[in-house]
């Protein structure tokens, strides 16, 4: 199948994190945000092939044919840095079949904290925490949440619930960022509209060709 | 043995076959057990994993002689011994994987992209002769590497689906290691492309048909 590279080729972002963290809500509610001024697309990887694409086709926030799910043999992490060809082909086929888009959404199946993007798949990532997961898992540190481009941490209005203090988690994420920023964040109670004016900051970044990745990229541009 | 042959063989190298079991985890939905494993792997390597060694023995000769005709019509030799539509796009993808890293790992070998854009269909086997080429592979070798990597994604899955040691699975491969080299052996005489062998596993076949929505693997 022939396959050009496109030029300008949609703002690739990287969505991570462990199960349960608000991943798939997180990019439903930056679809239902962003898709009405962009083109947006998703790819998905899950345990089993479309769970997670369905979900996001019955939230009724995009065109389902934008929706791609990949089955990842029980290796999320693997999918996603260490060989990306699955995950590379859905994103080329969406921006065949629906080009040219603006961005196309990657999110990960639910992995540990050391699982990121390879800088081939994702020009930026954003990692996913909650409080649920208990106060002391940004502190943990791992490549998700020291390299991350943007680290979100959901579920702020459960803390209390659970025994967890967010001003904690913002400490011990800040441990490990320096200068790079950490959002918490209640997507039930308030969506995420400082996450999708983020990533319209990147896709900006993108288009002028100075955007800069935090993980491999030590100020080297991944912008085509 | 190439260095290049090694990097094809190397799970490491990115194809996207990680995620494939050789149509291991629906038989194993049909009752296959631990003990079934071996022998469902020399049935593999026996049809299918010959016929496409075949191929790709057959693909790395026309590649060598920069034949594209001949690559295309390997093609269809491959589409017709897959006729399971998932197992079809399946080849395809691992086809066009394989592609990409061999432009990557051997950018000199123009004959590489001449035949991603030609092709249709990039079938896993006729890719890898194509990838097995400009790695400077010979017809056998790359043979043994298509047998091999149909062995070792099989044990490699059955780590993941059944209670079995990654030594002890791999150790499944070892015992087939005389085979493999028979195979590769009879997979590299050069034949007529309407002469290949096309052993088929119709079982896997259908299997590949249902669609069962708590599958782990793509195939």
């Amino acid at each position: 199948m022939p396959r050009e590279p496109h030029t300008p080729r949609a703002l690739r972002v990287g969505i991570g994190g462990p199960v349960g963290t608000g991943k798939s809500s997180l990019i439903a509610e930056l679809c239902r945000r962003l898709s009405p001024a962009h083109e947006v697309a998703v790819v998905t990887n899950d345990i089993y092939t479309t769970e997670d694409a369905e979900m996001l086709r019955a939230a009724g926030v995009l065109d389902p044919a934008r929706i791609l799910g990949v089955q990842t043999g029980c290796c999320p992490h693997t999918a996603i840095r260490d060989d990306i060809t699955a995950n590379l082909d859905a994103v080329e086929t969406l921006e065949d079949a629906h080009g040219p888009l603006d961005i196309v959404f990657v999110e990960s199946g639910g992995d540990n904290l050391t699982a990121v993007f390879g800088p081939a798949l994702a020009d930026v990532q954003i990692f996913v925490l909650d409080c649920a997961g208990g106060d002391d898992v940004p502190r943990k540190g791992g490549p998700g949440v020291t390299r991350s481009d943007l680290l979100v941490i959901n579920k702020v209005d459960l803390a209390e619930h659970v025994g967890s203090d967010v001003d904690v988690m913002l400490a011990g994420a800040r441990g490990h960022r320096s200068a790079l920023p950490v959002l918490p964040i209640s997507l039930r109670r308030d969506g995420a509209a400082p996450v999708a004016a983020w990533v319209a900051q990147r896709l900006a970044d993108h288009r002028a060709g100075t955007l800069r990745a935090s993980d491999v990229g030590h100020g080297h541009s991944h912008a085509h | 043995m190439r260095a290049a042959a090694l990097m094809l063989a190397d799970a490491r190298t990115p194809t996207g076959s990680y995620a494939h079991s050789g149509g291991l985890e629906a038989a194993i939905a049909d009752g296959l057990t631990v003990a079934d494993v071996p022998a469902f792997l020399h049935g593999r390597l026996r049809t299918v994993a010959f016929a496409e060694a075949a191929l790709t023995a057959a693909a790395t000769r026309a590649a060598g002689a920069a034949d594209l005709i001949a690559l295309l019509a390997a093609d269809d030799e491959a589409l017709a011994r897959t006729p399971s539509p998932r197992l079809r796009a399946a080849s395809t993808a691992v086809g066009r994987g394989l592609l990409r890293t061999a432009a990557e790992l051997w950018p000199a070998a123009t004959l590489t992209a001449t035949y991603r854009v030609a092709s249709e269909a990039t079938p896993r086997p006729v890719a890898l002769g194509v990838a097995a080429t400009a790695g400077g592979l010979d017809p056998r070798e790359a043979a043994l590497v298509a047998l091999h990597d149909d062995a070792a994604t099989l044990a490699s899955a059955a780590v993941k689906l059944l209670p079995v040691d990654a030594a002890a699975a791999l150790a499944w491969v070892s015992a087939a290691a005389p085979e493999l080299e028979a195979l590769a052996d009879a997979a590299a005489v050069p034949r007529d492309l309407s002469d290949l062998p096309s052993g088929a596993a119709p079982l896997i076949d259908l299997r590949a048909l249902r669609d069962d929505p708590w599958r782990l693997f793509a195939t």
